[in-house]
């Protein structure tokens, strides 16, 4: 899509990314960006599902709606495959959306038992090769969509390696190859410069600031001396200073999103969340004016330097290296030296301890009331050793439940696992699961609520309905 | 929380019928929050902590379904 195009999409104003829970916030004709894959079912294995009449529901009731991806980013070589497609496009059908974006980043990688997901988002290699693989990738979206893509500007812990494109000309590489828009997500740049990657002065003089037609802010914490992209709080005021500076000189911004996880908002509070889309709306009052197109420009070196990995292997290596794999080659021991993969490691142990944690809590609660604090906790530990990531949370809670299940379990244990177990299948497979269990579950639930261990009592039939 | 009748027949298992969202609608309840019913699939976009399991910790509720913060004292 030419810069002339961009230039034509609807002003749309603020909005938040949404989710469950979250409507009270939005006024009416608020703009919504929705994750689609965050409500999508995956099952049976390799199939997705898309909960379509909430969906239609959802962008009927929205002033407009955007969608942003995040399953399926531009920045892997490896794609999701044809039934997460068709998911995606049925979302993007129901959901009507003005542009649709996704990360520039990488969530799967191959290796020699298959291939496996990363757990988190993972940045490209920079390499021109890596930015022509996803401007392919991404006009290959817009052709199979018809609407207007965006690439969503990432984050990276690692350190800069010295083949690689600055972090600017990258995004300004893949942009112009693409003849696309660019998401730029502020926090996310913010905490790259933060934590030692380019300076956002030199990233912003490098990006074609006449493609952003979308920003993201947020907030983010410090951990293990990092800024981490938390989207856990209002935009910072340092941050919120860059923002006024940089958004007039944005003359195609047609929408500005504020980020904050559902898990957040009570901590942040409601008046903090006003008081943020208060502020973004007189930022968005100074957004740049000035549509003349500008003359393409061409940056980045010629080709990329001969030293250079390709995507795959970029991908395959760090993949390894999250794994635990030991580094057998000079690439991988020039990122295992970078304590950026020790963060990594601990990010998406917490990603998969907090699926587990939300889809079976009653089972937690019970291994904690029977084992003691650390119990469940071991549980999960032991778990994460010896498998991979799984992208879906419904998956990866399955696979700790069935796994669990092979174990001796004291009778509370079972009976909570049995119980969530069978209520996880019977939303995913939508048929009603039969159990026999020691414990009403109505009885279990509540005596663990209140810290108790629940009476056993005689063997009861459950059937759990969808 | 509503419950069901349950069935008395002497001899046999009790065979009562739940909703599979209970369990879900529970813990929404509890953390004051959406139901994970729409949100079994892929992780929100962010690049930072996941604090769910951490939260899970923190939140009890009493038998009057009463939500209590174990950090922060009673929710409501």
């Amino acid at each position: 899509m030419t810069i002339a195009a961009l230039s034509e999409l609807p002003e749309l104003g603020v909005g938040m990314v949404h989710a469950r829970g979250l409507e009270h916030l939005f006024g009416a004709g608020t703009v919504v960006e929705v994750e689609p894959q965050t409500s999508w079912h995956h099952h049976p294995p390799g199939e997705f599902t898309a909960p379509l009449d909430a969906f239609a529901q959802l962008a009927a009731g929205a002033g407009a709606c955007l969608v942003h991806g995040v399953g399926d980013p531009f920045g892997s070589t490896i794609a999701a495959g044809p039934s997460f497609a068709r998911a995606f496009a049925a979302s993007v059908a129901a959901l009507r959306p003005v542009w649709i974006s996704e990360h520039l980043a990488f969530n799967r990688f191959g290796a020699d038992d298959g291939v496996h997901a990363t757990g988190f988002f993972m940045p490209p290699s920079q390499t021109r090769a890596s930015a022509h693989a996803a401007a392919t990738r991404i006009r290959e979206l817009a052709h199979a969509m018809g609407t207007a893509v965006l690439f969503e500007t990432g984050v990276s812990y690692l350190r800069p390696q010295p083949w690689e494109l600055a972090d600017g000309e990258y995004f300004a590489e893949v942009a112009e190859a693409a003849d696309c828009g660019i998401l730029l997500d502020l926090h996310n740049v913010w905490t790259n410069a933060r934590n030692g990657r380019q300076p956002l002065d030199a990233l912003f003089d490098a990006m074609p600031l006449d493609r952003v037609v979308e920003l993201h802010v947020a907030g983010g914490v410090e951990h293990r001396g990092y800024w981490l992209d938390g989207h856990c709080g209002p935009t910072p005021a340092e941050l919120r200073s860059i923002a006024e500076r940089l958004v007039p000189r944005l003359g195609n911004l047609k929408a500005i999103v504020f980020e904050l996880l559902p898990q957040f908002v009570d901590t942040v509070g409601t008046a903090a969340i006003h008081d943020e889309l208060g502020w973004l709306e007189r930022l968005w009052s100074r957004r740049g004016t000035d549509r003349a197109v500008q003359p393409k420009r061409r940056v980045g070196a010629p080709a990329d330097p001969a030293d250079a990995p390709s995507p795959a292997v970029w991908e395959q290596t760090l993949g390894g290296l999250l794994r635990g794999h030991i580094a057998r080659d000079a690439l991988a021991r020039r990122l295992a030296d970078d304590p950026a993969i020790g963060l990594y490691r601990e990010l998406v142990a917490r990603f998969r301890m907090g699926a587990i944690a939300e889809a079976l809590p009653w089972t937690l609660r019970a291994i904690r009331r029977v084992d003691g604090p650390q119990g469940s906790h071991a549980a999960l530990v032991e778990m994460l050793r010896g498998t991979t990531p799984e992208p879906f949370e419904s998956t990866e809670a399955l696979r700790f439940a069935e796994a669990l299940a092979r174990r001796p379990l004291a009778p509370l244990v079972r009976d909570a696992l049995a119980i969530e177990h069978a209520s996880l299948r019977a939303l995913l497979d939508h048929r009603a699961q039969e159990i026999e269990v020691e414990h009403d579950p109505h009885a279990l639930f509540e005596a663990l609520a209140a810290g108790h261990a629940p009476r056993i009592g005689a063997p009861m039939r459950v059937t759990i309905t969808p | 929380m509503e419950k069901p009748d349950l069935p008395h027949a002497a001899g046999r298992p009790v065979h009562i019928s739940i909703p599979a969202k209970l369990a879900f609608d529970l813990v929404a309840m509890q953390k004051a929050t959406a139901s994970i019913l729409g949100r079994l699939g892929c992780p929100a976009c962010h690049s930072g902590f996941d604090l769910r399991w951490s939260i899970e910790d923190r939140f009890h509720i009493d038998a009057d379904l009463k939500v209590h913060d174990v950090v922060g004292g009673r929710l409501g």
